[in-house]
């Protein structure tokens, strides 16, 4: 499953340069390695808001 | 045309240690089993098992997700993982082949200098997974 990332370490990551965000599936040891070591963050997008009913 | 270093990429576990890295060393070799028999007037060796590795010199760098938050947690764990290796940073083709290794690390890359000098440290990856060292042109 894709999920988005920041790059917050100090150098980049899968091709990605430091602070950009990207989409990746990463295998699950890689994430946790890369999300421990500070090199990325997930990036959860904002939940929609509702219009409301007029 | 022969070729300078200059511009080499090197990444590990997905992230790009290439700034950080004044070295980089990829050995693939087989061993030689002699297989000669009676008869033969010259010795008949034929390759067998390989070994592959990839060597780097690196700087040190202890800031979050930089050099150290990167290959200690890979020998703390013991895992396998991805290396990538060409000689230059563009993308890979047929003039700048990948060098692709799964491996693991048996070393832990902490500090060596002396005072006033670089901190820095001697990596060695061997190869931990069953395909080797693998090289892509596309």
């Amino acid at each position: 499953m894709k999920r988005k990332y920041r790059v917050v370490g100090a150098l980049p990551v899968l091709g990605n340069a430091v602070g950009a965000v990207f989409e990746a599936s990463l295998p699950k040891d890689q994430e946790a390695l890369l999300l421990a070591g500070g090199h990325i963050e997930r990036v959860v997008d904002a939940p929609k808001t509702k219009e409301k009913d007029k | 045309m022969k070729h300078v270093l200059t511009d080499a990429f090197v990444e590990v576990n997905g992230v790009n240690l290439s700034s950080h890295c004044s070295s980089v060393t990829i050995e693939d070799g087989a061993e030689e089993q002699d297989v000669t028999g009676f008869g033969s007037g010259y010795r008949e060796v034929i390759p067998g098992l390989k070994t592959a590795s990839i060597s780097l010199n690196i700087f040190q760098d202890y800031d979050n997700g930089s050099v150290y938050q990167t290959l200690n947690p890979l020998y703390e764990s013991g895992g396998t993982f991805g290396v990538k290796v060409r000689p230059d940073s563009a993308a890979k083709s047929g003039t700048n082949p990948e060098y692709q290794l799964t491996g693991r690390l048996f070393n832990r890359p902490a500090l060596a200098g002396a005072v006033g000098e670089a901190n820095t440290s001697e990596v060695t990856i061997n190869n931990g997974g069953t395909a080797g060292l693998v090289v892509g042109t596309a």
